[in-house]
């Protein structure tokens, strides 16, 4: 095996014995079934914790499929996102500070195939991580309300986890400029939500903008086709994290020599 | 709304939050050296739902143990 296959097998152990290849599936599963389960129940929530006088009437349309969805996605924008950056924020830093990099690096490992396996590697756990909670999401707005097209749902699955790919390539790069696993997180929380805003203050301006893919994922999910940018999102998205990925390599260069 | 639908929905909901405390708990129990007292550890990974366990495994274990 070549040394990228070795350092990929050793990242998803390692995932296994910190015991993350357990907690990220379970929350982002818990994540995603909440949506649907709290608004299937909104009305008796309502009743129960409103405090409203007795004899209040509350109608609360009843959402598609398609609408519980688009909240479970829109839920992940906010707390997945969170956890996606939790998730992969310590992978370089705390080899780096527990010295197991440079024991790395002595052998004939380019940081190509460092960073590269490090990416992989999360990649491969985040993405099916996603993809299962998603599914269970869809399994129960099927049991709670009804059934959405599977066309629909790959679709809005596979657009989502370019975002999610983008937010993992944002820490992945952040964590090869600072030391602390903390600033790391803050750096690429900030970036992502600096991001998110812009698209949403300047819509015209940022149709490029790989959050996008949040509203664009929603907007597949409910009315069936994304809007007209969508091509430039998923080009500038992939070459957006094609780019962050590079830079975070010529970025470790320098990273591994500083003691 | 009818109780028999209850059941099949929150349990695996319950379910899957006690196996994330289970685990956190666990690897708690192992950790030599974790990242503040085990027993503050213990109390957030029980009384905070969800994210409790979370906050365990991102900042719980000391990562960054050979700084100086």
């Amino acid at each position: 095996m070549n040394s990228f296959g070795t350092l990929f097998v050793k990242e998803l152990v390692e995932a296994w014995r910190d015991k993350k290849l357990v907690w990220l599936p379970v929350v982002m599963c818990i994540l995603a079934i909440l949506q649907p389960i709290s608004l299937y129940y909104m009305p008796q929530i309502m009743n129960k914790a409103g405090n409203l006088p007795p004899g209040t009437e509350i109608k609360i349309p009843v959402p598609t499929g398609e609408e519980v969805l688009a909240g479970t996605l829109s839920q992940f924008g906010v707390l997945g996102i969170a956890i996606v950056v939790l998730s992969v924020m310590g992978s370089i830093a705390a080899e780096r500070n527990s010295g197991v990099l440079s024991l790395i690096m002595v052998r004939r490992v380019s940081p190509l195939q460092y960073i590269g396996s490090k990416w992989a590697a999360q990649a491969v756990m985040l993405l099916a991580s996603f993809a299962a909670s998603y599914l269970l999401a869809c399994y129960y707005t099927a049991l709670l309300f009804n059934q959405v097209a599977w066309t629909r749902i790959l679709a809005s699955l596979g657009i989502y986890s370019l975002w999610i790919l983008f937010a993992m390539t944002i820490t992945l790069g952040a964590g090869t400029l600072l030391r602390k696993s903390g600033g790391i997180a803050g750096i690429s929380l900030a970036f992502i939500a600096a991001l998110s805003l812009c698209s949403s203050l300047f819509p015209r301006f940022m149709k490029w903008s790989p959050s996008n893919a949040q509203s664009q994922a929603a907007k597949l999910l409910t009315e069936g086709a994304g809007s007209a940018s969508l091509p430039v999102m998923l080009v500038s998205a992939a070459v957006l994290i094609a780019v962050i990925f590079f830079a975070a390599v010529a970025c470790f260069k320098r990273y591994e020599t500083y003691s | 709304m009818e109780m028999s639908m209850l059941w099949p929905i929150i349990v695996p909901l319950v379910g899957l939050e006690l196996v994330l405390m289970i685990v956190a708990l666990v690897s708690l129990v192992k950790e030599e050296n974790p990242n503040g007292p085990k027993w503050l550890w213990a109390l957030v990974i029980i009384f905070v739902s969800i994210f409790g366990p979370v906050a365990y495994f991102a900042f719980g274990k000391r990562q960054e143990r050979d700084r100086r």
